[in-house]
């Protein structure tokens, strides 16, 4: 059930018997050249229309913006900043609270949301209520070691595979090329280089690590739709079966 | 230090060293300040090989908001540890400072060092974080710890023995959100096998204010003192190198 789709005579039944609503967050950021923009908004929504079916849990319309500071040099890629996305969450959920929800479970596309994330959730357990939060990439790495991938890599090329092939653009796919530091500290990932053997952050905007945008151990050549599709359904079934469980832990 | 003193260490290379600490509950056999006393220690011993390093007072205040249902314990948030760091390396800026390191003893810092490192980076400048606790464990698997656990209560020992209460070692005893979801780490729950985030203030996870793979009674003097020194040679090889770099552009 889709709250847009609903009148209010139906939400304040639903919010009578339930505590419980699915949010959802996205972004629109650079993810190589070969994938969308709204790739971390895309694979949720394709995850909500595998969800509707299994769960009979309010699903709220998706926010398509989120926190990504550190990719704005690319060309589309837009970021409310984890304070701006911090205030837009608490007043969507303190909304959610008013109609009388205590359960929260979010849907979350990208990682950089994930701190604003933590403090929505930290002040909502202090009001008697619990947010969980859906990573569907990082969960998916405990459904199957084998679907564990980065940025913009295999891992969510099958995911936009298993939305649209048509969205990916085999003919922009490069190889992973990650600029150093320096020859003492190479770059080691998004947020770190190694210097003998030890990893230690060093931030930087994206563009200055890597000119076409994606990073990960996956290289997107390695995507199959079958692979997207599989885990994308797996995905949506776990999170329908969590809904179901989380609609029992006590609250206090 | 003078400033004009400053203002030619940095013209000569020094990479301006900020240490960052918390006051924080660390389970109750080890003391509030041990993400500050534990710095504190390795620039003791940093500044014994490395005599010219330029090392700032510590800010012994973190972000760590999701404890302070324990007693004793004071965050700044990650909005205004941010503010604190901006005025900070903005001055150091200000003084020609285009490479700069934090000593970090706190994971909850790092989303703030995070943003400062980001728009430090774009302003040209660059920022090193050096979390102790975590760059430790590249430099031998066997120090790998949590939150007031083994690898840590070995850092206050090395710091100091008498601050380490042993009488007070129980176990972390971590609670779930129900019998089907047990907790997985701070902010996560196990169900059917995948980890999901349910972030809940830290006392409710633990009643105890510790919690890690690594028991606290692992512990001993002898770990720390290796540990604290291996940090501060590395710290200070990082630094030297670091220093040599040709500087962000």
């Amino acid at each position: 059930m889709r709250l847009e789709n609903i009148n209010w005579v139906e939400a304040e039944k639903y919010f009578k018997e339930n505590d419980i609503v699915l949010l959802s967050v996205g972004s629109i950021e650079c993810h190589g050249k070969h994938l969308p923009l709204g790739t971390d908004t895309l694979i949720p929504v394709k995850l909500l229309e595998l969800i509707e079916p299994k769960t009979d849990v309010a699903i709220a319309p998706i926010l398509p913006y989120g926190a990504c500071d550190s990719q704005t040099d690319f060309p589309g890629t837009i970021s409310l900043g984890a304070d701006v996305l911090y205030d837009v969450l608490t007043r969507i959920t303190q909304g959610f609270k008013a109609h009388g929800v205590r359960r929260f479970c979010v849907l979350n596309g990208h990682g950089g949301n994930i701190p604003s994330l933590d403090r929505v959730a930290l002040d909502l357990s202090r009001q008697g209520c619990l947010m969980a939060q859906f990573n569907w990439w990082l969960m998916a790495w405990d459904l199957n070691p084998a679907w564990k991938g980065g940025h913009g890599g295999g891992e969510e090329t099958a995911g936009i595979l298993a939305v649209d092939p048509n969205l990916v653009d085999w003919t922009l796919v490069e190889d992973m090329a990650l600029k150093d530091v320096s020859e003492d500290f190479k770059a080691a990932g998004f947020k770190t280089v190694k210097f003998k053997g030890v990893e230690i952050p060093v931030i930087r905007p994206v563009i200055d690590i890597t000119d076409n945008g994606w990073i990960g151990p996956d290289h997107p050549t390695t995507a199959t739709e079958s692979w997207g599709k599989e885990m994308l359904e797996s995905c949506a079934t776990y999170i329908a079966d969590f809904m179901e469980a989380f609609k029992r832990v006590p609250l206090d | 230090m003078t400033g004009a003193a400053v203002r030619e260490a940095i013209k000569n290379g020094a990479v301006p060293l900020i240490p960052l600490g918390s006051l924080e509950v660390h389970g109750r056999h080890l003391p509030l300040g041990t993400d500050t006393l534990i710095p504190m220690k390795i620039l003791e011993l940093l500044e014994e090989k490395m005599p010219g390093a330029l090392i700032l007072p510590a800010i012994p205040y973190g972000a760590c908001d999701s404890q302070v249902e324990f007693p004793g314990t004071v965050s700044l948030g990650v909005k205004v540890l941010e503010k604190v760091l901006l005025a900070l390396t903005g001055a150091l800026y200000d003084l020609g400072a285009r490479k700069m390191a934090a000593l970090n003893g706190h994971g909850g810092n790092s989303d703030a060092l995070d943003r400062i490192g980001l728009s430090l980076a774009r302003r040209g400048a660059q920022l090193v974080q050096l979390n102790w606790w975590r760059f430790v464990w590249d430099i031998n698997p066997s120090w790998t710890g949590g939150h007031g656990g083994g690898q840590e209560t070995a850092g206050v020992m090395a710091v100091h023995e008498a601050l380490v209460n042993r009488a007070a070692y129980a176990p972390s005893n971590p609670q779930g959100i129900a019998p089907f979801m047990p907790a997985a780490g701070w902010d996560e729950v196990l169900f059917h096998g995948v980890k999901v985030r349910v972030p809940r203030p830290d006392r409710r996870v633990t009643e105890n204010g510790w919690l890690g793979p690594d028991a606290p009674e692992a512990a001993s003097k002898a770990w720390g003192d290796e540990m604290l020194r291996a940090a501060a040679d590395y710290a200070a090889d990082f630094l030297n190198t670091y220093s040599k770099t040709e500087g962000p552009t």
